[in-house]
């Protein structure tokens, strides 16, 4: 736990040991240019949430941040490590670029025939090669931050949805990423299981890790944000504080999107 | 008259046929084959003269001191001084272990060996068939169209009879291997394919985003999983190749069904010992599938039920 909130981070710059850039992503799939050169920082310690129409490339864009989906073009900094996609990346690069951030899936992903454990201690014990007690001790504390140490010898089928989620979260946590994406964490979730993982995902923003959240949630994104970045056929539109862009958009087709989202009908 | 060709066949007394071959093996006769009946030689005895005791005497001990074998390997080069022929089920007992050993020492581990080395084949053609480089796919594409397209009795010949001709000569036992080997690696590599892409991309995906690397992904991730999918399938080839290995007594391996043969062929009591061949087949199939089932159980315990 680190002892400030997230606003002091923003406030103390010397506080801030790393960030992560991204200059001039481009990403395609076909003739389908999904990216068309975005650009933007995520300071350490804060949250940023990623909203926009569907289709508009921000999942593309969560998933270049840990190079899942390989841009063609620009360059990602992430802590320590840099990689330039506009070059072809040597494989140990990409993972040790991939090995910064953790990644939280729409559909949990979680590893069916592992325990709700061995899920956790599965990347740390077998990847990273640490000592199995240490591990296992550290894992068992994150299943009480998502509320779950009960639930450790159980198999993810025995699960709900939400509960699935916020092991797939402590899963991420595990390996001790500078980054945790989140890619619409609680899309898939039936409505009234939703809370219970947007609660352990603003818990970690309280704690001070640093967040990218793709999210259809706006109140969600208000309320836990540092910094909104609103995308729209393939560029970032408008970024800024919550207050700012969803509060008081500058952009018409800002104010169509967060219109149609909180007022459905 | 078969030695002046005026006849293609006669049918004669064996005691006759085997003297005449003895003395003369030159002559281009051969026995093509016999009939079921047998006669009997008989000794007559006039009634109260007090011969026959004395008569059956003589021929227990001439039976039992080897001269009567002695006379028959002489002058028949074969030895018809046993006695009557068994019963089909004298000879079902008789043969029950033989065929059960060979069954324990060559039928099972042929299987086993055979599989084992069939499913690591299997494995590379399947990842190979699965990659993105074309020449690798394409060469596994090709193993698998050939080892599908052509007769496992084929393969078997082409180990054993047309390899010696260009200087590869293999054993019986470990050409059955190889032929074996290579034709499960085909059909399994299939099902391994399939397995393998039955389980969803996201699973990929959850292993690289926690680090994993393609082998240690497949390994740990996703095989796991792939084998859950894969075990009925492959159950079904190590079933079939149980049956298979019958083939093998084509080239000479004296395994379960050619051991049944040769104690077939001269006794004629082919219902009684196919029968039990085929009854030791089904045994090791039924194990097998006792086992399968307790595998799959064993496998889905991590699945909603």
């Amino acid at each position: 736990m680190t002892e400030n909130g997230t606003e002091d981070t923003d406030a103390d710059p010397t506080e801030v040991e790393y960030r992560v850039t991204a200059e001039g992503v481009e990403k395609a799939f076909g003739d389908n240019k999904v990216l068309k050169g975005v650009s933007f920082t995520v300071e350490q310690g804060t949250a940023t949430a990623i909203i926009g129409p569907s289709g508009s490339g921000k999942t593309t864009l969560l998933r270049a941040l840990n190079a899942l989906d390989r841009p063609d073009a620009g360059v990602i900094r992430v802590d320590d490590v840099e990689l330039d996609f506009s070059k072809p990346v040597p494989k140990p690069e990409v993972r040790e670029f991939q090995s910064r951030s953790g990644f939280v899936f729409q559909s949990h992903n979680l590893f069916p025939h592992k325990t709700v454990l061995q899920n956790i201690t599965e990347g740390p014990v077998i990847v990273q090669k640490r000592p199995k007690d240490e591990v296992h001790a550290e894992a068992l504390e994150l299943l009480d931050q998502v509320g779950l140490v009960e639930k450790k010898d159980q198999y993810p089928y025995q699960l709900s949805g939400g509960q699935q989620q916020r092991v797939g979260i402590a899963r991420a946590l595990a390996l001790k990423p500078k980054l945790v994406l989140f890619d619409e964490p609680t899309s898939a979730l039936d409505p009234e299981l939703v809370g219970e993982v947007l609660s352990v995902i603003k818990d970690l923003a309280v704690e001070g890790w640093t967040l990218v959240i793709v999210t259809h949630e706006i109140q969600f994104a208000k309320q836990v944000s540092n910094q909104v970045l609103f995308t729209d056929q393939g560029i970032i539109l408008e970024q800024g504080t919550p207050d700012e862009v969803i509060g008081d958009p500058k952009e018409e087709r800002t104010r169509q999107f967060l219109n149609r989202i909180l007022n459905p009908l | 008259m078969l030695n002046d060709g005026r006849v293609d066949v006669v049918v004669n007394d064996n005691i006759t046929v085997l003297a005449y071959l003895a003395q003369h093996p030159e002559a281009p006769i051969k026995v093509a084959a016999k009939t079921g009946g047998t006669s009997d030689q008989s000794f007559a005895a006039r009634k109260g003269s007090g011969l026959l005791p004395e008569l059956n005497k003589a021929l227990a001990e001439l039976k039992a001191d080897g001269t009567l074998t002695k006379i028959s390997d002489k002058y028949l080069d074969v030895d018809l001084s046993k006695g009557p022929p068994k019963t089909a089920w004298e000879l079902i007992l008789d043969n029950l272990w033989p065929l059960a050993k060979a069954a324990i020492t060559v039928t099972i581990p042929l299987t086993i060996i055979s599989f084992i080395i069939g499913l690591v084949i299997a494995l590379v053609v399947a990842l190979g068939r699965l990659s993105t480089n074309v020449f690798l796919s394409s060469a596994s594409r090709f193993y698998i169209s050939l080892i599908r397209g052509t007769p496992l009795l084929v393969q078997l010949f082409i180990v054993f009879f047309a390899l010696p001709q260009i200087g590869v000569k293999i054993d019986p036992f470990p050409a059955a291997v190889i032929a074996f080997s290579l034709n499960v690696g085909g059909y399994a590599a299939e099902i391994i394919r399939s397995a393998i892409q039955s389980i969803p991309k996201g699973q990929w995906e959850a292993a690289e985003t926690i680090g994993f690397n393609y082998v240690g992904a497949l390994r740990r991730i996703i095989l796991p999983q792939a084998t859950r999918v894969a075990v009925p399938p492959l159950s079904n080839t190590l079933i079939s190749l149980v049956k298979d290995t019958s083939l093998a007594s084509t080239i000479l391996v004296t395994e379960l069904f050619r051991t049944a043969q040769n104690v077939a062929a001269p006794t004629f009591e082919f219902f009684a010992l196919y029968g039990t061949a085929a009854l030791y087949y089904w045994v090791i199939c039924l194990v097998l599938s006792f086992g399968q089932n307790r595998f799959e159980r064993r496998l889905e315990r991590f699945v909603a039920r």
